[in-house]
């Protein structure tokens, strides 16, 4: 009896694949990588369509600032170069970081830190709702209701600020700027920020604040010492995410922005554009190489938003893991 | 200037009743069984949860006391704890912690890591003074978060569990440590453990709570 | 201790969570004091109405919250300076969001008449009187291409969310990841995609490649959504199935989906609020057409495009017309967000 073995062995309980299973398993891969596959096809047929483009003019598309084709018959008298528009991009949602992280952070604290309890939750509600506001939303009372305000203020600071280089202008037309799509797209990604923020905010170690309190800190003390570092990669995820979503818009800027063809760093004036907007204006007349053009655009701007995401989701995810 | 609990404590279900005097320059030992309450009372008397009934106060100083409706801020209390589970800020150096108190407390910048500088040495951990908090071992930390709760020259000391944290093999030097540290210390002290032994090694006046 | 000392030192006692009578004074005060430093900003300045006044008002309440707690030390001061700056902040950024609302519902009441959700723009040019036309092609337009989008959607977005916690595949990580980058491709890069494809193929706008393109950009909410609640199930609960013998396939459809039903509805009225408003891919794709039709081959109507079209129009009632329809659209997004949010927290509280 000595020689029998009967100790134990230690077992997962795990499925055992049947057929069905192995079938199972075959199609849900295929249909996840069905979405990975899009991603793919997006750059594949993007590339095939607007490689004509990238052949004619290389390295020129993306630095130069002329969008213009006299005759849409024929190929060689089109000029095509997206820099003023990458620019734009850039100024407009570099405006929108600028305004909406602050703003964010400010936002984020209150809900979780300042606001009375019973609030909480119905404002945690109210900011997923803002952010579900379709942007065409957001592009007519930008259009309508924003923008004679930021007219006025425009006028206003480049009044007292003109000797600034930025806030100057060479004629007096204040309105459609960057300033005013850049307060506009900030308005959009504040609260897409503000969630991530919260929510990071929310898992800071609840006993590391107490024990600032308990060494005599304010509640101040406690959240600059705890809160604030151990939020930070996740705010700047989310504001990683909410650059993505400004660079991106379409709509709300197309409202907003006058489209000039040129680089414009000031950004009180009446001129810009960005990459999105400018596919949605030279659509509707487009002649066959022109389209070929915008789809290029498409391109350039969807590798610079992809990256900015990957970056964004990666942040995140690692914000999300460590506790 | 003696701290003078006599106070019912309530947490949820949890209720526990407390009548103790400690005076200055005393040591009061608390052993309880886990569950007995050791921590709330902690937390009560740092400030961060009220009582329920009754009165904390130390010397003339009424700390809380929901009948006469006087409840004081943690930070005016003026009394260090070193938490059970120690909690050091993990993205902060060893000086940068034991400074925060003081800082908190409106001490300048340079003359707060200076102190902060000269506690961490009278523990034993001035070669950690650089280090993140986050990569310490049972023990150090231990000496870190103690040199912590000194270095506000606070009126009453609260140690929770002050052992716990530590290895077999660091324990005695520890408790000489700690030891020392009440030895010298001029206000109200008082520490709780489960463990009978440490507790009567630290202090002189040994209490049992039971619920 | 000499007792007179003692006097001296003990700070004025105050419960933090219930505010006392001073501290409700003293914020009170603050806030009067602020409003009227607000009302003198825009009587001496160019600052003008609501607006002007919240300025004021702003930029005064953490000065006079310094004035008055600096005598206390700086720790205090910082204390009372950052609670009004952020409480001060968060005010502003409220008021963008209550003007939304507030300008959506006064704007957009006023093209409505009896049948403005029954009646469509065939016939009406949209520079016609109000009582004239309605938005019902680009609900229903709305309406088809969505479902649409969703019968795709849906289904891939949750099998995508199966492959990453049910079957934990090789690629499970490159899955996740990429469904999250892709959330962030820009809309008019998918509407882009599905012309150079989908329209060029077939030669047309259509109603199809709309749906299409708003596959794409419902897709990683659905599958991410569908992650999250998926990760809910208790993986005791799987055990206990495998342990009675059940396949993964039968562990997934009869145990792990029907626990979750309600939550995968969330994540499929998640995505449809994500693209219920979408405007520039349907631009691209699906156009726009003026009469009611269930053709969905041909160009179809939608809401956002009925608001940015007659926006672009230009003259008063078009306008009009436009902020009519983005209260339609609004209202659909607000309903969506409360069914989203009733089941949501029906799961929640079954946990």
């Amino acid at each position: 009896m000595t020689d029998l073995d009967i100790s134990p062995v230690h077992r997962e309980v795990a499925p055992h694949y049947t057929l069905v299973d192995r079938v199972f398993r075959r199609f849900v891969t295929a249909a996840a990588l069905f979405s990975l596959a899009v991603l793919a096809l997006i750059f594949i047929f993007l590339l095939q369509r607007g490689f004509v483009i990238f052949r004619d003019f290389g390295f020129s598309f993306i630095t130069t600032s002329k969008w213009e084709m006299i005759d849409p018959a024929d190929t060689a008298t089109a000029v095509f170069g997206i820099g003023a528009m990458l620019v734009g991009s850039v100024i407009t949602a570099a405006i929108a970081v600028l305004i909406a992280v602050p703003f964010a952070v400010a936002t984020a604290l209150f809900i979780e830190f300042y606001s009375p309890r019973l609030l909480r939750n119905p404002l945690t509600a109210l900011l997923d709702l803002v952010a579900a506001i379709p942007s065409v939303i957001y592009g007519i009372w930008g259009y309508v209701v924003l923008l004679p305000l930021v007219t006025g203020w425009s006028a206003t600071l480049n009044k007292y600020l003109d000797w600034i280089p930025i806030f100057s202008v060479r004629t007096p037309i204040f309105g459609r700027s960057p300033l005013m799509a850049g307060m506009l797209l900030a308005i959009m990604i504040l609260p897409i920020i503000t969630s991530v923020a919260r929510e990071v905010y929310a898992q800071a170690p609840r006993d590391l604040i107490d024990a600032t309190y308990a060494l005599g800190a304010t509640k101040w003390g406690g959240i600059k010492a705890v809160v604030l570092p151990f939020g930070r990669s996740g705010l700047v995820g989310g504001t990683m995410l909410g650059l993505g979503r400004a660079l991106g818009e379409t709509i709300a800027v197309y409202l907003t922005l006058n489209l000039v063809y040129e680089v414009n760093f000031k950004i009180l004036a009446s001129a810009g554009g960005n990459v999105a907007s400018m596919i949605a204006t030279k659509f509707g007349e487009a002649s066959p190489y022109e389209l070929k053009g915008l789809m290029a655009a498409g391109l350039v701007l969807f590798l610079v938003t992809l990256a900015v995401n990957a970056v964004a989701s990666f942040i995140v995810n690692r914000s999300r893991g460590v506790v | 200037m003696s701290l003078v609990v006599d106070a019912t404590i309530a947490r949820g279900e949890f209720s526990l009743s407390v009548n103790l005097h400690v005076d200055a320059g005393e040591t009061l030992g608390l052993v309880g069984r886990n569950g007995a309450g050791k921590s709330t009372l902690i937390q009560a008397l740092a400030g961060l949860i009220p009582v329920k009934s009754g009165s904390i106060s130390l010397g003339d100083d009424v700390w809380d006391s929901p009948a006469r409706g006087c409840f004081v801020q943690p930070e005016d209390r003026h009394c260090a704890v070193m938490f059970q589970d120690i909690r050091l800020f993990p993205h902060m150096t060893c000086l940068d912690n034991v400074a925060f108190g003081l800082r908190s407390d409106g001490v300048r910048r340079e003359e707060a890591r200076d102190r902060a500088r000269e506690q961490l040495t009278k523990v034993g951990a001035d070669e950690l003074i650089e280090r993140r908090a986050s990569g310490l071992s049972g023990g150090q930390a231990q000496r870190v978060a103690l040199a912590r709760a000194l270095a506000l020259e606070p009126r009453v000391l609260l140690l929770d569990e002050p052992l716990s944290a530590v290895d077999a093999a660091s324990r005695p030097m520890l408790r000489d440590l700690v030891g020392e540290a009440l030895e010298s210390f001029k206000g109200a002290a008082i520490v709780v453990s489960h463990d009978e032994a440490d507790i009567g090694v630290l202090t002189g006046v040994i209490h049992n709570l039971v619920c | 201790m000499n007792a007179d000392l003692l006097t001296e030192t003990i700070p004025e006692p105050r419960r933090p969570w219930d505010h006392s009578r001073s501290t409700a004074l003293r914020v009170l005060a603050l806030v009067a004091l602020s409003g009227m430093f607000g009302r003198l900003a825009t009587s001496l300045t160019g600052l003008e109405g609501l607006l002007g006044w919240y300025v004021g008002f702003a930029l005064a309440l953490p000065f006079l919250a310094f004035v008055g707690s600096v005598r206390h030390g700086w720790n205090l001061a910082s204390d009372r300076i950052a609670t009004s700056l952020i409480s001060v902040a968060f005010a502003a950024v409220t008021i963008p969001w209550a003007s939304i609302f507030i300008e959506v519902g006064r704007k957009g009441i006023d093209a409505f008449h009896g049948s403005y959700l029954t009646s469509d723009m065939r016939v009406t040019p949209s520079s016609d009187p109000l009582q004239f036309g309605g938005v019902a092609h680009a609900i229903v337009g709305t309406l088809l291409m969505v479902l649409m989008a969703s019968l795709i959607a849906v289904p891939l977005g949750i099998v995508a969310a199966i492959y990453v916690v049910e079957i934990k595949g090789r690629l499970a990580g490159l899955v996740r990841f990429l469904t999250q980058a892709m959330s962030g491709v820009p809309s008019i890069v998918a509407g882009l995609f599905v012309y150079s494809t989908v329209v060029i193929f077939f030669g047309g706008f259509s109603g199809i490649a709309g749906a299409l393109a708003l596959v794409i950009l419902m897709l990683p909410t659905v599958a991410r959504t569908s992650e999250e609640v998926l990760k809910i199930v208790p993986s005791e609960l799987r055990s206990a199935s495998y342990a009675l013998g059940a396949t993964q396939s039968r562990t997934t459809f009869k145990v792990v989906l029907p626990t979750i039903a309600s939550g995968l509805v969330t994540a499929a009225v998640l995505g449809i609020a994500r693209v219920v408003g979408e405007t520039a891919p349907l631009i691209l794709t699906a156009s726009y057409f003026t009469a009611t039709s269930f053709k969905i081959s041909d160009p179809l109507a939608s809401l956002p495009i009925y608001i940015f079209s007659n926006l672009g129009i230009g003259n008063e009632n078009a306008t009009a017309r436009a902020w009519g329809g983005s209260l339609v659209l609004l209202g659909v997004v607000f309903v969506l967000f409360l069914i989203a949010r009733l089941i949501g927290s029906r799961i929640t509280r079954k946990k």
